[in-house]
């Protein structure tokens, strides 16, 4: 039997943002699963849904949040930065029960938060190689348009004025934020990549978003592996 | 020499295709089908601009090589032949 997946929504600084969950009756263990940021969000969000009803059918619940500025959200994606998205999942982990967190890509930028829970990360990412694609991406197409600019006068631009990549308005403290900003070190965190701890496919590399009912399984399986062996430790 | 130098062709090839298969999604039918003549801007539809970006960070980071993205025209991506003797010029340097 499949668990119903459930929308709702969480403080952020006064705003109500998206959350998506799955909370099957009695279950001890509460993930929270923190998005890759941006495109890759796009790219990974059924896959991790598929994985959060599998995660649901084992007794295990699941939260999975839009970031402020990202996603559903309402909010200006200039008024965020990484910090204010630390704040907004500690308030989750607080109000929600959250037990275990699991970071995706550049979600792991943020993940230092409830450090004394279990982490889970995959495939964890340097703010700056997320920035670099985003900004080769804009540097080809402001070349097939004709534009002579280069790398160098990009960056000086998004420095200090922020920048507009692949649809996404970075002001300069988010782009210089993820510039710096590297997976924090956090004691007994679970590292895990795709096609080793996890089958599957670099979805957020793909130039279309795809679904893989292979990584969606394996993933629940290594998630639900994790947390009952976790959920001794606590 | 040679035989090492071919070796290195070979495995580099293998690399470039694997890398194209991750980032475009191609079958395995059309990652086998590529040779250094095959076309690939314009000829492979799912090669956008944004792929570009996406395939150019990835083989920096599974090749372990430096791409300067002065060097990076429309002509690189021309061909599959094309694209793996940049990779060989980058990961000899």
């Amino acid at each position: 039997m499949s668990i119903d997946l459930l929308f709702g929504s969480y403080d952020h600084q006064g705003h109500r943002e998206a959350m998506v969950a799955t909370t099957p009756k009695d279950s001890k263990e509460h993930i929270l699963f923190i998005p890759p940021l941006f495109a890759e969000m796009n790219k990974m969000r059924s896959t991790m849904i598929e994985s959060m009803r599998q995660l649901a059918d084992r007794g295990i619940a699941s939260t999975l949040p839009d970031l402020a500025g990202c996603n559903e959200s309402l909010q200006n994606l200039r008024q965020q930065n990484l910090n204010s998205w630390r704040m907004a999942l500690e308030h989750i982990v607080d109000q929600h029960n959250i037990t275990h967190v699991a970071a995706f890509r550049g979600g792991c930028l943020i993940d230092n938060i409830a450090i004394d829970k279990p982490h889970f990360r995959l495939n964890s990412v340097k703010g700056a190689n997320i920035i670099k694609t985003m900004m080769r991406s804009k540097l080809i197409a402001l070349k097939e348009s004709g534009l002579d600019e280069t790398l160098d006068g990009l960056s000086q631009i998004a420095v200090h004025d922020g920048i507009e990549l692949a649809g996404y308005e970075l002001s300069a403290a988010l782009y210089n934020d993820l510039q710096n900003a590297v997976p924090m070190t956090i004691e007994g965190t679970s590292e895990n990549k795709v096609g080793q701890q996890v089958d599957g496919i670099s979805l957020w590399i793909r130039s279309e978003p795809e679904y893989s009912a292979l990584m969606a399984q394996s993933l629940a399986d290594t998630l639900s592996l994790w947390c009952k062996e976790t959920s001794t430790q606590l | 020499m040679s035989d090492n130098s071919n070796q290195n062709d070979n495995s580099m090839e293998n690399k470039v295709k694997s890398i194209l298969q991750d980032i475009l999604g191609l079958s395995q039918n059309q990652v086998d089908g590529l040779d250094y003549d095959s076309e690939l801007f314009g000829a492979i539809p799912e090669l956008d601009s944004m792929a570009v970006a996406g395939l150019l960070t990835e083989m920096e980071e599974s090749l372990d090589i430096i791409i300067d993205d002065d060097d990076v025209d429309a002509e690189l991506f021309e061909t599959f032949g094309t694209l793996v003797s940049f990779a060989k010029a980058k990961a000899n340097e």
